[in-house]
């Protein structure tokens, strides 16, 4: 394997963001920012692709950085750093889904439910309508699933995360990745044929 | 058909490019030449075809100041929390505490004192009966003022009928 190879480059990022951490941990503002600054968008992908609306991405993604900052004392080294934000982010995601199904409880009556928040930005507006469409059929698609299904299908598919990556963030055997991702495929095979 | 059943366990990780080498030619070879299991894993290159597409988002140019903006707030908070509020924490749930305990047990003190609800419980009724006769035996006045008895009573004693109109010891 070549020094330049991808998964060297990956390795030095991995090294490089434990490293920060150290610093962080002992209260270095510029090692942090410099971390917010790698990693945002990263996150900011990743928790969109499970709540499907910017606007809670957006929050969410402030708060895993405060939740890092807070948390960083605690930060062992030997832990991947990926796994550990990941791990933050999973749990925040949860955390506000379970709210916003109470709170969708009590405002079903309402007829001014808060839709989610899918523009994105694109550049002409007949690109705008066309990628909304896509991007809203796209999100009916991922809503089918179950969260833990969701969760291993955004990290495989759009974070390009390994199955050993996976199993650490989630907890599982490889081999339960696995399962989980092959029911993933099902479900949204059968979302698609209806 | 053995084949089949081992090639379509592992067509899941084969498309997300986790068998090793040997799986990956044998599975290759399989698919190359299996039109089932062709077709099941064609659907299941749709399924990633279904959710492609879906474009990046970018952060806030000012995501980092917004952080960093969330972080001083908090480290205001709890600085104000660590040097005024947690100090004073302590005798606050003290004097809480002492307010609580001194209503309950001033409330209970007097409802064992003076409960009119207990003279009609019946348990506790012959004790309260007593209590209640002795009182009305205490202001009562066999001979009031004016009456026969009194003046029986002053002719009988000769007493002073200023003096003596004030209850009478039997």
């Amino acid at each position: 394997m070549s020094e330049s190879s991808p998964e060297k480059k990956y390795q030095k990022k991995i090294q490089t963001a434990e490293d920060l951490m150290q610093r962080v941990a002992n209260g270095d503002r510029h090692a942090f920012t410099t971390l917010v600054q790698v990693h945002q968008n990263s996150i900011l992908n990743f928790i969109w692709r499970l709540m499907g609306d910017k606007t809670h991405a957006e929050d969410l993604s402030q708060d895993v950085f405060l939740r890092v900052w807070k948390s960083a004392p605690k930060y062992e080294k030997r832990a991947k750093f990926s796994t550990w934000i990941y791990r933050i982010a999973i749990n925040l995601c949860l955390n506000k889904k379970r709210t916003l199904k109470i709170k969708n409880m009590f405002l079903t009556s309402l007829p001014l439910k808060r839709q989610p928040q899918i523009n994105t930005d694109f550049t002409t507006p007949e690109n705008q309508l066309l990628k909304a469409e896509q991007t809203r059929r796209i999100f009916d698609i991922l809503n089918t699933l179950p969260s833990a299904q969701r969760i291993a299908v955004t990290l495989k598919f759009y974070q390009g995360l390994s199955y050993a990556e996976i199993s650490q963030i989630l907890d599982r055997s490889i081999p339960a990745v696995d399962a989980l991702l092959v029911r993933a495929k099902k479900n949204i095979q059968k979302k698609i044929r209806k | 058909m053995n084949k089949c059943r081992d090639v379509r366990k592992k067509l899941s990780a084969f498309q997300d490019g986790e068998v090793n080498q040997i799986q990956k030619e044998s599975i290759e070879t399989h698919l190359r030449s299996c039109r089932e299991c062709k077709k099941q894993f064609t659907a299941m290159m749709h399924t990633y075809q279904s959710i492609d597409k879906l474009p990046q988002i970018e952060p806030d140019p000012i995501f980092t100041q917004q952080v960093i903006a969330r972080i001083n707030k908090t480290s205001l908070q709890d600085h104000f929390l660590n040097n005024f509020l947690r100090p004073l924490s302590i005798p606050a749930a003290m004097v809480i505490i002492g307010l609580l305990s001194g209503t309950l047990i001033g409330s209970l003190v007097i409802q064992n004192q003076l409960n009119p609800l207990e003279l009609s419980s019946p348990a506790n009724y012959p004790d309260r009966e007593n209590i209640v006769t002795s009182l009305s035996l205490d202001s009562f006045n066999a001979a009031p003022p004016g009456s026969i008895a009194d003046g029986f009573l002053h002719v009988t004693l000769g007493t002073n009928m200023d003096t003596r109109n004030h209850g009478v010891s039997l």
